[in-house]
Protein backbone atom coordinates (compact mmCIF):
# COMPACT_ATOMS: atom_id res chain seq x y z
CA UNK A 1 0.00 0.00 0.00
CA UNK A 2 1.27 3.40 -0.90
CA UNK A 3 1.85 5.87 1.70
CA UNK A 4 -1.00 8.13 0.88
CA UNK A 5 -4.57 6.35 0.09
CA UNK A 6 -5.61 9.51 -1.87
CA UNK A 7 -3.14 12.26 -2.63
CA UNK A 8 -4.72 15.42 -4.51
CA UNK A 9 -2.51 17.38 -6.04
CA UNK A 10 -2.77 20.91 -7.41
CA UNK A 11 -6.09 20.23 -8.49
CA UNK A 12 -8.32 22.33 -10.92
CA UNK A 13 -12.27 21.48 -11.72
CA UNK A 14 -14.37 23.39 -14.30
CA UNK A 15 -18.01 23.04 -15.29
CA UNK A 16 -17.67 24.35 -18.59
CA UNK A 17 -16.44 27.77 -18.38
CA UNK A 18 -17.27 27.68 -14.35
CA UNK A 19 -13.81 27.54 -12.37
CA UNK A 20 -15.24 25.55 -9.23
CA UNK A 21 -12.00 24.58 -7.62
CA UNK A 22 -8.87 26.25 -7.65
CA UNK A 23 -5.62 24.36 -7.11
CA UNK A 24 -6.36 22.59 -3.99
CA UNK A 25 -4.24 19.51 -3.09
CA UNK A 26 -4.50 17.61 0.06
CA UNK A 27 -4.13 13.85 0.91
CA UNK A 28 -5.35 10.71 3.05
CA UNK A 29 -3.31 8.42 4.96
CA UNK A 30 -4.68 4.92 5.37
CA UNK A 31 -7.35 4.50 8.43
CA UNK A 32 -7.36 8.64 8.71
CA UNK A 33 -10.81 10.57 8.19
CA UNK A 34 -10.50 13.71 7.22
CA UNK A 35 -13.25 16.41 6.76
CA UNK A 36 -14.28 19.12 4.24
CA UNK A 37 -16.01 21.73 5.09
CA UNK A 38 -17.59 24.90 3.80
CA UNK A 39 -20.89 26.48 2.73
CA UNK A 40 -23.28 25.27 0.30
CA UNK A 41 -21.72 26.22 -3.01
CA UNK A 42 -18.18 26.19 -1.88
CA UNK A 43 -16.76 23.41 -4.12
CA UNK A 44 -17.25 20.55 -1.59
CA UNK A 45 -19.24 18.17 -3.42
CA UNK A 46 -17.41 18.92 -6.75
CA UNK A 47 -14.06 17.58 -5.44
CA UNK A 48 -15.92 14.54 -4.44
CA UNK A 49 -17.23 14.58 -7.99
CA UNK A 50 -13.72 14.64 -9.59
CA UNK A 51 -12.76 11.70 -7.46
CA UNK A 52 -14.99 9.97 -8.35
CA UNK A 53 -14.71 11.01 -11.91
CA UNK A 54 -18.04 10.41 -13.45
CA UNK A 55 -18.18 12.04 -17.15
CA UNK A 56 -22.32 12.32 -16.55
CA UNK A 57 -21.58 14.24 -12.79
CA UNK A 58 -20.44 16.88 -15.07
CA UNK A 59 -17.29 17.97 -13.43
CA UNK A 60 -14.30 18.37 -15.45
CA UNK A 61 -10.46 18.35 -14.11
CA UNK A 62 -8.40 21.09 -15.99
CA UNK A 63 -5.41 20.88 -14.01
CA UNK A 64 -3.82 18.45 -11.58
CA UNK A 65 -3.85 15.38 -10.51
CA UNK A 66 -5.75 12.96 -8.10
CA UNK A 67 -3.62 9.67 -7.27
CA UNK A 68 -5.66 6.94 -5.39
CA UNK A 69 -2.82 4.18 -3.95
CA UNK A 70 -0.30 5.34 -5.76
CA UNK A 71 -1.80 5.02 -9.08
CA UNK A 72 -2.95 8.27 -11.25
CA UNK A 73 -6.44 8.03 -11.57
CA UNK A 74 -7.21 11.52 -13.23
CA UNK A 75 -8.08 10.77 -16.60
CA UNK A 76 -8.89 7.15 -16.63
CA UNK A 77 -11.02 5.60 -19.21
CA UNK A 78 -14.68 4.53 -18.60
CA UNK A 79 -14.12 0.53 -18.30
CA UNK A 80 -10.90 1.38 -16.12
CA UNK A 81 -12.94 3.66 -13.95
CA UNK A 82 -15.98 0.96 -14.05
CA UNK A 83 -13.20 -1.25 -12.06
CA UNK A 84 -12.07 1.11 -9.68
CA UNK A 85 -15.24 2.50 -8.71
CA UNK A 86 -17.45 0.52 -5.67
CA UNK A 87 -14.48 -1.84 -5.38
CA UNK A 88 -11.78 0.28 -4.28
CA UNK A 89 -13.58 3.94 -4.05
CA UNK A 90 -16.87 3.63 -1.85
CA UNK A 91 -19.47 6.35 -2.26
CA UNK A 92 -22.70 7.41 -0.01
CA UNK A 93 -24.57 10.01 -1.44
CA UNK A 94 -26.68 12.89 0.54
CA UNK A 95 -30.08 11.24 -0.74
CA UNK A 96 -29.72 7.75 -0.58
CA UNK A 97 -34.38 7.95 -1.29
CA UNK A 98 -32.72 8.79 -4.66
CA UNK A 99 -30.39 6.17 -4.81
CA UNK A 100 -32.12 3.06 -4.49
CA UNK A 101 -35.05 2.18 -6.10
CA UNK A 102 -38.37 3.12 -4.22
CA UNK A 103 -40.13 -0.38 -4.91
CA UNK A 104 -37.57 -3.45 -5.12
CA UNK A 105 -36.08 -4.78 -2.41
CA UNK A 106 -33.20 -4.37 -0.85
CA UNK A 107 -32.00 -7.84 -1.17
CA UNK A 108 -32.39 -7.78 -5.22
CA UNK A 109 -30.70 -3.79 -5.36
CA UNK A 110 -27.56 -5.04 -3.21
CA UNK A 111 -27.35 -7.94 -5.64
CA UNK A 112 -26.98 -5.93 -8.54
CA UNK A 113 -25.15 -3.40 -7.43
CA UNK A 114 -22.18 -6.10 -6.34
CA UNK A 115 -22.88 -8.56 -9.98
CA UNK A 116 -21.85 -4.57 -11.45
CA UNK A 117 -19.10 -4.61 -10.06
CA UNK A 118 -17.61 -7.85 -10.46
CA UNK A 119 -18.35 -9.05 -7.01
CA UNK A 120 -20.30 -11.99 -6.43
CA UNK A 121 -23.27 -11.22 -3.74
CA UNK A 122 -23.24 -13.78 -0.53
CA UNK A 123 -26.17 -13.01 2.02
CA UNK A 124 -24.30 -13.91 5.19
CA UNK A 125 -21.63 -11.40 4.32
CA UNK A 126 -24.66 -8.55 4.29
CA UNK A 127 -26.16 -10.13 7.20
CA UNK A 128 -22.84 -10.01 8.86
CA UNK A 129 -21.43 -6.36 7.73
CA UNK A 130 -25.21 -5.67 9.52
CA UNK A 131 -24.91 -6.91 12.97
CA UNK A 132 -21.29 -5.21 12.76
CA UNK A 133 -23.00 -1.89 12.46
CA UNK A 134 -25.82 -2.91 14.42
CA UNK A 135 -28.71 -2.55 12.51
CA UNK A 136 -31.83 -3.80 14.13
CA UNK A 137 -33.22 -6.70 12.17
CA UNK A 138 -30.17 -7.41 10.72
CA UNK A 139 -31.65 -10.69 9.32
CA UNK A 140 -34.44 -9.84 7.59
CA UNK A 141 -33.94 -6.71 6.55
CA UNK A 142 -32.93 -6.87 3.04
CA UNK A 143 -36.15 -8.39 2.47
CA UNK A 144 -37.70 -4.63 2.74
CA UNK A 145 -38.09 -2.03 0.30
CA UNK A 146 -36.56 1.29 0.60
CA UNK A 147 -39.96 3.31 0.90
CA UNK A 148 -40.83 0.52 3.97
CA UNK A 149 -38.15 2.36 5.62
CA UNK A 150 -37.39 5.59 7.32
CA UNK A 151 -34.70 7.94 5.59
CA UNK A 152 -31.73 6.94 8.44
CA UNK A 153 -32.70 3.50 8.24
CA UNK A 154 -32.02 4.08 4.42
CA UNK A 155 -28.93 5.96 5.23
CA UNK A 156 -27.82 3.16 6.87
CA UNK A 157 -27.95 0.67 4.07
CA UNK A 158 -26.61 2.37 1.52
CA UNK A 159 -23.61 2.50 4.14
CA UNK A 160 -23.68 -1.10 4.28
CA UNK A 161 -23.86 -1.39 0.78
CA UNK A 162 -20.57 0.30 0.08
CA UNK A 163 -18.77 -0.85 3.45
CA UNK A 164 -19.94 -4.43 1.63
CA UNK A 165 -17.56 -3.90 -1.28
CA UNK A 166 -14.39 -3.40 0.68
CA UNK A 167 -13.40 -0.45 -0.84
CA UNK A 168 -10.21 1.23 0.59
CA UNK A 169 -11.82 4.95 0.50
CA UNK A 170 -14.77 5.63 1.39
CA UNK A 171 -16.43 9.16 0.05
CA UNK A 172 -19.11 10.39 2.06
CA UNK A 173 -21.08 13.41 0.79
CA UNK A 174 -22.94 15.22 3.26
CA UNK A 175 -24.17 11.32 4.56
CA UNK A 176 -25.91 12.52 7.57
CA UNK A 177 -27.29 15.98 6.73
CA UNK A 178 -30.65 14.61 5.97
CA UNK A 179 -31.09 12.90 9.59
CA UNK A 180 -32.20 13.91 12.59
CA UNK A 181 -29.87 14.24 15.51
CA UNK A 182 -30.15 10.23 16.83
CA UNK A 183 -29.73 8.96 13.41
CA UNK A 184 -26.93 11.08 12.83
CA UNK A 185 -25.08 9.88 15.56
CA UNK A 186 -25.40 6.45 15.07
CA UNK A 187 -24.73 6.97 11.77
CA UNK A 188 -21.42 8.59 12.36
CA UNK A 189 -20.09 6.47 15.22
CA UNK A 190 -21.09 3.45 12.68
CA UNK A 191 -18.43 5.60 10.10
CA UNK A 192 -15.89 5.84 12.99
CA UNK A 193 -16.31 1.60 13.96
CA UNK A 194 -15.34 0.93 10.35
CA UNK A 195 -12.67 2.86 10.47
CA UNK A 196 -10.84 1.49 13.55
CA UNK A 197 -11.84 -1.98 12.61
CA UNK A 198 -11.13 -2.15 9.34
CA UNK A 199 -8.31 0.76 8.74
CA UNK A 200 -10.17 2.54 6.36
CA UNK A 201 -10.02 6.10 5.22
CA UNK A 202 -12.70 8.12 4.69
CA UNK A 203 -13.36 11.34 3.22
CA UNK A 204 -16.14 13.11 4.59
CA UNK A 205 -17.65 16.53 3.51
CA UNK A 206 -20.33 18.45 5.76
CA UNK A 207 -20.92 21.98 6.51
CA UNK A 208 -21.77 20.90 10.15
CA UNK A 209 -18.12 20.90 11.92
CA UNK A 210 -19.76 19.49 15.24
CA UNK A 211 -19.90 16.76 12.94
CA UNK A 212 -16.62 17.01 11.40
CA UNK A 213 -15.17 17.73 15.17
CA UNK A 214 -16.59 14.20 16.36
CA UNK A 215 -15.31 12.14 13.55
CA UNK A 216 -12.70 13.37 11.61
CA UNK A 217 -8.46 13.38 12.11
CA UNK A 218 -8.25 16.12 9.82
CA UNK A 219 -10.21 19.49 8.73
CA UNK A 220 -10.21 21.03 5.55
CA UNK A 221 -11.94 24.20 5.14
CA UNK A 222 -13.12 25.43 1.82
CA UNK A 223 -13.93 29.09 0.69
CA UNK A 224 -15.50 29.57 -2.91
CA UNK A 225 -13.31 26.64 -4.18
CA UNK A 226 -10.15 27.32 -2.14
CA UNK A 227 -8.69 25.89 0.73
CA UNK A 228 -8.36 28.18 3.19
CA UNK A 229 -7.24 26.40 6.42
CA UNK A 230 -6.33 22.79 6.45
CA UNK A 231 -4.76 20.45 9.48
CA UNK A 232 -5.51 18.81 12.32
CA UNK A 233 -8.78 19.11 13.33
CA UNK A 234 -7.72 19.40 16.90
CA UNK A 235 -5.47 22.17 16.05
CA UNK A 236 -8.17 23.96 13.74
CA UNK A 237 -10.54 24.04 16.29
CA UNK A 238 -8.75 25.25 19.34
CA UNK A 239 -6.83 28.07 17.40
CA UNK A 240 -8.97 28.39 14.30
CA UNK A 241 -6.88 31.23 11.94
CA UNK A 242 -8.72 32.12 8.67
CA UNK A 243 -11.15 34.65 9.53
CA UNK A 244 -13.95 32.30 7.64
CA UNK A 245 -12.97 29.39 9.79
CA UNK A 246 -14.04 31.08 12.52
CA UNK A 247 -17.05 32.66 11.18
CA UNK A 248 -17.97 29.19 10.33
CA UNK A 249 -17.22 28.14 14.15
CA UNK A 250 -19.38 30.98 15.13
CA UNK A 251 -22.57 29.84 13.59
CA UNK A 252 -22.39 27.01 15.24
CA UNK A 253 -24.90 26.94 18.65
CA UNK A 254 -22.92 25.87 21.70
CA UNK A 255 -23.10 24.17 25.04
CA UNK A 256 -23.32 27.74 26.43
CA UNK A 257 -26.92 28.43 24.84
CA UNK A 258 -25.30 31.94 23.08
CA UNK A 259 -26.85 32.93 20.12
CA UNK A 260 -24.96 31.73 17.02
CA UNK A 261 -23.43 34.54 14.69
CA UNK A 262 -24.02 34.20 10.64
CA UNK A 263 -22.33 35.38 7.42
CA UNK A 264 -24.45 37.71 5.80
CA UNK A 265 -24.27 36.63 1.89
CA UNK A 266 -23.11 33.41 -0.18
CA UNK A 267 -19.44 32.17 -1.49
CA UNK A 268 -19.49 33.73 -4.87
CA UNK A 269 -19.69 30.98 -7.65
CA UNK A 270 -16.88 32.30 -9.88
CA UNK A 271 -14.85 32.92 -6.70
CA UNK A 272 -12.35 30.99 -7.93
CA UNK A 273 -11.03 33.69 -10.60
CA UNK A 274 -10.70 36.40 -8.45
CA UNK A 275 -7.74 38.58 -7.94
CA UNK A 276 -7.27 38.74 -4.17
CA UNK A 277 -8.66 37.24 -1.87
CA UNK A 278 -12.67 35.96 -2.88
CA UNK A 279 -13.52 35.90 0.98
CA UNK A 280 -12.91 40.16 1.32
CA UNK A 281 -16.61 41.45 0.76
CA UNK A 282 -17.64 39.08 3.78
CA UNK A 283 -15.38 39.50 5.75
CA UNK A 284 -14.85 41.49 8.84
CA UNK A 285 -11.23 42.32 9.12
CA UNK A 286 -11.24 43.06 5.28
CA UNK A 287 -8.41 45.64 4.57
CA UNK A 288 -6.86 47.57 0.86
CA UNK A 289 -3.89 44.53 0.69
CA UNK A 290 -6.64 41.94 0.42
CA UNK A 291 -7.61 43.31 -3.20
CA UNK A 292 -4.31 42.36 -4.23
CA UNK A 293 -3.40 39.29 -2.04
CA UNK A 294 -2.20 36.12 -3.56
CA UNK A 295 -3.52 32.96 -2.10
CA UNK A 296 -1.13 31.52 -0.39
CA UNK A 297 -1.57 28.29 2.23
CA UNK A 298 1.32 28.80 4.74
CA UNK A 299 1.96 26.93 7.92
CA UNK A 300 1.03 28.32 11.18
CA UNK A 301 2.13 25.23 13.60
CA UNK A 302 2.80 21.82 12.57
CA UNK A 303 0.03 19.92 10.71
CA UNK A 304 -1.83 23.50 10.44
CA UNK A 305 -2.07 25.40 7.54
CA UNK A 306 -4.17 28.38 6.93
CA UNK A 307 -4.28 31.01 3.98
CA UNK A 308 -4.81 34.08 6.05
CA UNK A 309 -4.53 35.16 9.72
CA UNK A 310 -6.41 38.83 9.16
CA UNK A 311 -7.70 39.77 12.18
CA UNK A 312 -6.15 37.17 14.90
CA UNK A 313 -6.75 37.85 17.82
CA UNK A 314 -9.61 40.13 18.16
CA UNK A 315 -12.01 36.83 18.47
CA UNK A 316 -14.91 37.79 16.73
CA UNK B 1 -58.11 39.93 30.35
CA UNK B 2 -53.81 39.51 30.38
CA UNK B 3 -53.61 36.00 31.54
CA UNK B 4 -55.40 34.47 28.47
CA UNK B 5 -53.00 32.99 26.62
CA UNK B 6 -52.95 33.51 22.57
CA UNK B 7 -52.89 29.72 21.76
CA UNK B 8 -54.76 27.13 23.61
CA UNK B 9 -54.56 23.04 22.52
CA UNK B 10 -56.43 20.66 24.55
CA UNK B 11 -56.41 17.02 24.30
CA UNK B 12 -55.95 16.84 20.83
CA UNK B 13 -55.75 13.62 18.69
CA UNK B 14 -55.20 12.87 15.73
CA UNK B 15 -55.31 9.49 13.63
CA UNK B 16 -55.39 8.65 9.83
CA UNK B 17 -57.48 6.12 8.66
CA UNK B 18 -60.15 3.45 10.15
CA UNK B 19 -60.80 0.67 11.80
CA UNK B 20 -57.53 -1.65 11.81
CA UNK B 21 -55.44 0.40 9.61
CA UNK B 22 -55.96 3.32 11.92
CA UNK B 23 -52.75 4.82 12.41
CA UNK B 24 -52.44 7.69 15.19
CA UNK B 25 -50.40 10.36 15.05
CA UNK B 26 -51.09 12.47 18.21
CA UNK B 27 -52.72 10.81 20.96
CA UNK B 28 -53.75 13.00 23.91
CA UNK B 29 -51.61 16.39 23.31
CA UNK B 30 -52.36 19.90 25.37
CA UNK B 31 -50.29 23.25 24.85
CA UNK B 32 -50.68 26.69 25.47
CA UNK B 33 -49.08 29.52 24.51
CA UNK B 34 -48.77 33.28 26.02
CA UNK B 35 -48.21 36.41 24.12
CA UNK B 36 -44.79 36.92 23.43
CA UNK B 37 -43.63 33.45 23.91
CA UNK B 38 -41.15 31.24 21.55
CA UNK B 39 -41.86 28.01 22.16
CA UNK B 40 -39.63 24.99 20.45
CA UNK B 41 -41.31 21.58 20.11
CA UNK B 42 -38.26 19.08 19.51
CA UNK B 43 -38.43 15.62 18.23
CA UNK B 44 -37.54 12.98 15.61
CA UNK B 45 -39.11 12.62 11.93
CA UNK B 46 -42.32 10.77 12.21
CA UNK B 47 -43.23 12.04 15.77
CA UNK B 48 -46.28 14.19 14.35
CA UNK B 49 -44.84 17.96 15.21
CA UNK B 50 -46.06 18.72 11.95
CA UNK B 51 -49.09 17.12 12.32
CA UNK B 52 -49.85 18.66 15.06
CA UNK B 53 -48.81 22.27 13.21
CA UNK B 54 -51.33 21.37 10.33
CA UNK B 55 -53.78 21.05 12.91
CA UNK B 56 -53.27 24.18 14.67
CA UNK B 57 -54.01 26.40 11.38
CA UNK B 58 -56.43 24.07 10.37
CA UNK B 59 -55.22 22.51 7.65
CA UNK B 60 -56.52 18.87 8.41
CA UNK B 61 -59.44 18.66 10.67
CA UNK B 62 -59.12 17.23 14.15
CA UNK B 63 -59.85 14.19 14.88
CA UNK B 64 -60.62 14.91 19.07
CA UNK B 65 -59.91 18.09 21.13
CA UNK B 66 -60.23 21.53 20.86
CA UNK B 67 -58.14 24.74 19.82
CA UNK B 68 -58.71 28.02 21.68
CA UNK B 69 -57.00 31.47 19.81
CA UNK B 70 -57.02 34.37 22.30
CA UNK B 71 -59.45 32.20 24.90
CA UNK B 72 -62.36 32.06 22.35
CA UNK B 73 -62.85 27.98 20.43
CA UNK B 74 -61.71 27.95 16.67
CA UNK B 75 -61.71 24.33 16.24
CA UNK B 76 -63.25 22.98 12.62
CA UNK B 77 -62.65 26.19 10.94
CA UNK B 78 -61.51 26.43 7.47
CA UNK B 79 -57.74 27.75 6.73
CA UNK B 80 -59.49 30.75 5.04
CA UNK B 81 -60.96 32.00 8.73
CA UNK B 82 -57.69 31.69 10.47
CA UNK B 83 -54.59 32.61 7.91
CA UNK B 84 -55.16 35.76 9.25
CA UNK B 85 -53.85 34.57 12.75
CA UNK B 86 -51.31 32.27 11.47
CA UNK B 87 -49.20 31.48 9.08
CA UNK B 88 -46.92 28.68 8.52
CA UNK B 89 -43.33 28.86 7.12
CA UNK B 90 -42.22 25.41 5.68
CA UNK B 91 -38.46 24.05 5.45
CA UNK B 92 -38.58 24.18 1.26
CA UNK B 93 -39.86 27.46 0.92
CA UNK B 94 -38.15 27.84 -2.46
CA UNK B 95 -40.97 25.14 -3.07
CA UNK B 96 -43.81 27.46 -0.99
CA UNK B 97 -43.11 30.15 -3.31
CA UNK B 98 -44.96 30.07 -6.98
CA UNK B 99 -41.72 29.67 -9.01
CA UNK B 100 -43.10 32.04 -11.97
CA UNK B 101 -43.86 34.87 -9.90
CA UNK B 102 -41.34 37.47 -8.35
CA UNK B 103 -41.05 37.63 -4.57
CA UNK B 104 -42.75 41.24 -4.82
CA UNK B 105 -46.05 39.24 -6.25
CA UNK B 106 -45.81 36.52 -4.49
CA UNK B 107 -46.21 39.14 -1.47
CA UNK B 108 -48.96 41.18 -2.83
CA UNK B 109 -50.87 38.01 -3.29
CA UNK B 110 -50.44 37.34 0.72
CA UNK B 111 -51.89 40.89 0.66
CA UNK B 112 -54.35 41.14 -1.29
CA UNK B 113 -56.09 38.03 0.43
CA UNK B 114 -55.13 38.75 4.12
CA UNK B 115 -55.05 43.34 4.11
CA UNK B 116 -57.86 45.43 3.86
CA UNK B 117 -55.48 48.46 2.75
CA UNK B 118 -53.72 47.95 -0.20
CA UNK B 119 -52.02 51.29 -0.53
CA UNK B 120 -48.82 50.91 0.60
CA UNK B 121 -48.47 47.70 0.04
CA UNK B 122 -44.95 48.02 -1.84
CA UNK B 123 -44.12 50.36 1.04
CA UNK B 124 -44.76 47.74 3.63
CA UNK B 125 -43.63 44.80 2.22
CA UNK B 126 -40.12 46.61 1.02
CA UNK B 127 -39.93 47.81 4.83
CA UNK B 128 -40.47 44.09 6.03
CA UNK B 129 -37.37 42.63 3.68
CA UNK B 130 -35.45 45.37 4.79
CA UNK B 131 -36.00 44.21 8.24
CA UNK B 132 -35.39 40.71 7.60
CA UNK B 133 -31.48 41.81 6.51
CA UNK B 134 -32.24 41.28 2.34
CA UNK B 135 -31.85 44.27 -0.13
CA UNK B 136 -35.36 45.54 -1.33
CA UNK B 137 -34.38 45.27 -4.58
CA UNK B 138 -34.18 41.55 -3.72
CA UNK B 139 -38.27 41.65 -4.40
CA UNK B 140 -37.99 41.17 -7.72
CA UNK B 141 -36.34 38.58 -8.23
CA UNK B 142 -37.82 34.88 -8.88
CA UNK B 143 -37.31 32.91 -5.77
CA UNK B 144 -34.94 29.99 -8.29
CA UNK B 145 -32.45 33.39 -8.15
CA UNK B 146 -32.02 33.67 -4.63
CA UNK B 147 -29.74 31.23 -2.25
CA UNK B 148 -31.94 29.02 0.01
CA UNK B 149 -30.59 31.37 3.31
CA UNK B 150 -32.57 34.46 1.57
CA UNK B 151 -35.93 32.87 0.36
CA UNK B 152 -36.01 31.65 3.35
CA UNK B 153 -36.06 35.02 4.83
CA UNK B 154 -38.09 36.35 1.99
CA UNK B 155 -40.48 33.32 3.48
CA UNK B 156 -40.89 34.80 6.81
CA UNK B 157 -40.33 38.12 5.43
CA UNK B 158 -43.52 37.17 3.46
CA UNK B 159 -45.56 35.53 6.39
CA UNK B 160 -45.23 38.57 8.73
CA UNK B 161 -46.27 41.72 5.91
CA UNK B 162 -49.36 40.54 6.89
CA UNK B 163 -49.27 41.12 10.32
CA UNK B 164 -50.37 37.46 11.93
CA UNK B 165 -50.56 37.16 15.68
CA UNK B 166 -48.55 33.83 15.89
CA UNK B 167 -45.85 32.43 13.16
CA UNK B 168 -45.35 28.38 13.11
CA UNK B 169 -42.07 27.67 11.74
CA UNK B 170 -41.77 23.96 10.44
CA UNK B 171 -38.16 23.24 10.54
CA UNK B 172 -37.40 26.19 8.84
CA UNK B 173 -33.47 26.13 9.04
CA UNK B 174 -32.38 22.41 8.37
CA UNK B 175 -32.54 22.49 4.80
CA UNK B 176 -29.33 25.57 5.44
CA UNK B 177 -26.14 25.35 6.21
CA UNK B 178 -25.04 26.36 9.73
CA UNK B 179 -23.70 30.42 8.34
CA UNK B 180 -27.33 30.72 6.80
CA UNK B 181 -29.19 28.82 9.84
CA UNK B 182 -27.37 31.45 12.41
CA UNK B 183 -28.86 34.38 10.37
CA UNK B 184 -32.35 33.33 10.31
CA UNK B 185 -31.62 32.75 14.03
CA UNK B 186 -30.42 36.56 14.14
CA UNK B 187 -33.58 38.11 12.04
CA UNK B 188 -35.88 36.22 13.91
CA UNK B 189 -34.26 37.17 17.15
CA UNK B 190 -34.59 40.64 16.43
CA UNK B 191 -38.04 40.54 15.17
CA UNK B 192 -38.32 39.33 18.56
CA UNK B 193 -37.36 42.93 20.13
CA UNK B 194 -38.79 45.11 17.58
CA UNK B 195 -42.46 43.60 17.42
CA UNK B 196 -42.77 40.71 20.30
CA UNK B 197 -43.23 37.79 17.88
CA UNK B 198 -45.38 34.85 19.17
CA UNK B 199 -43.77 31.93 17.83
CA UNK B 200 -43.78 28.14 17.55
CA UNK B 201 -40.44 26.51 16.60
CA UNK B 202 -40.35 22.68 15.41
CA UNK B 203 -36.85 21.47 14.85
CA UNK B 204 -35.02 18.72 15.93
CA UNK B 205 -31.83 20.70 16.82
CA UNK B 206 -31.84 20.59 20.60
CA UNK B 207 -28.77 22.71 20.69
CA UNK B 208 -30.35 25.61 18.13
CA UNK B 209 -33.58 25.84 19.88
CA UNK B 210 -31.80 26.07 23.03
CA UNK B 211 -30.40 29.59 21.89
CA UNK B 212 -33.46 31.95 21.62
CA UNK B 213 -36.60 29.72 22.47
CA UNK B 214 -38.16 30.54 26.16
CA UNK B 215 -39.68 27.12 26.45
CA UNK B 216 -39.02 23.71 24.89
CA UNK B 217 -41.14 20.69 24.57
CA UNK B 218 -39.94 17.39 23.83
CA UNK B 219 -42.16 15.34 21.84
CA UNK B 220 -41.72 11.38 21.23
CA UNK B 221 -44.64 9.13 19.66
CA UNK B 222 -47.72 12.09 19.40
CA UNK B 223 -47.08 12.81 23.23
CA UNK B 224 -45.16 15.93 24.38
CA UNK B 225 -42.86 13.76 27.10
CA UNK B 226 -41.32 16.96 28.69
CA UNK B 227 -41.53 20.68 28.77
CA UNK B 228 -39.70 23.56 30.43
CA UNK B 229 -37.72 26.28 29.93
CA UNK B 230 -34.20 25.63 28.05
CA UNK B 231 -32.14 25.51 31.12
CA UNK B 232 -34.35 22.68 32.81
CA UNK B 233 -34.56 20.88 29.83
CA UNK B 234 -31.06 20.78 28.90
CA UNK B 235 -29.41 20.94 32.40
CA UNK B 236 -31.61 19.07 34.41
CA UNK B 237 -33.67 16.82 31.85
CA UNK B 238 -36.12 14.35 33.50
CA UNK B 239 -37.04 12.13 30.82
CA UNK B 240 -35.06 9.25 29.45
CA UNK B 241 -35.97 10.53 25.99
CA UNK B 242 -34.80 13.87 26.84
CA UNK B 243 -31.40 12.96 27.71
CA UNK B 244 -31.13 10.53 24.98
CA UNK B 245 -31.70 13.43 22.57
CA UNK B 246 -28.89 15.70 24.58
CA UNK B 247 -26.99 13.26 24.31
CA UNK B 248 -27.09 13.15 20.40
CA UNK B 249 -26.49 16.71 19.97
CA UNK B 250 -23.03 16.87 18.72
CA UNK B 251 -21.45 19.87 19.80
CA UNK B 252 -17.86 21.31 18.57
CA UNK B 253 -15.48 19.50 20.54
Amino acid sequence: MAENILEINNLTVTYGQFKIITEVSFKVKPGEIVCIAGESGCGKSTLIKAVLGLKQLGAQVQEGNIILDGRDITRLGVEERRQILGTQIGYVPQNTRGSFNNIRSYEIQYKETMNCHGLPFVKADAVDVFKRLNFPDAEDILSYQPWEMSGGMNQRMAIGLAVLQKPKLMLADEATSVLDVTSQKEVIEELAQLRDELGWSILFITHNLGVASHIADKLGVMYAGRMVEYGSIKKIINNPIHPYTRALLAAIPGKDRKMPVGLEGRPPLDGAEWEGCNFRPRCKYACKECKTRKYNLVEVEPDHFASCSEGMGEGL
Amino acid sequence: MMDTPILEVKNVAKSYGRGKKEHKVLTDLSISLREGEVLGIIGESGCGKSVLLNLIACLEPLTKGQLFFKGEEYTGKKPKDVCRWFQIIFQDSEAAFDPKMTIRQSMHENLKLLAENQDDADKRIEAMIQIMGLAPELADRYPRQLSGGQVQRMAIARSLVTEPNLILCDEITSALDVSAQAMILQYLKLLREKRGLTMIFVSHDMALCSTFCDRMAIMKDGEIVEIGTPEQIMDHPQHDYTKLLLDAVLYVK
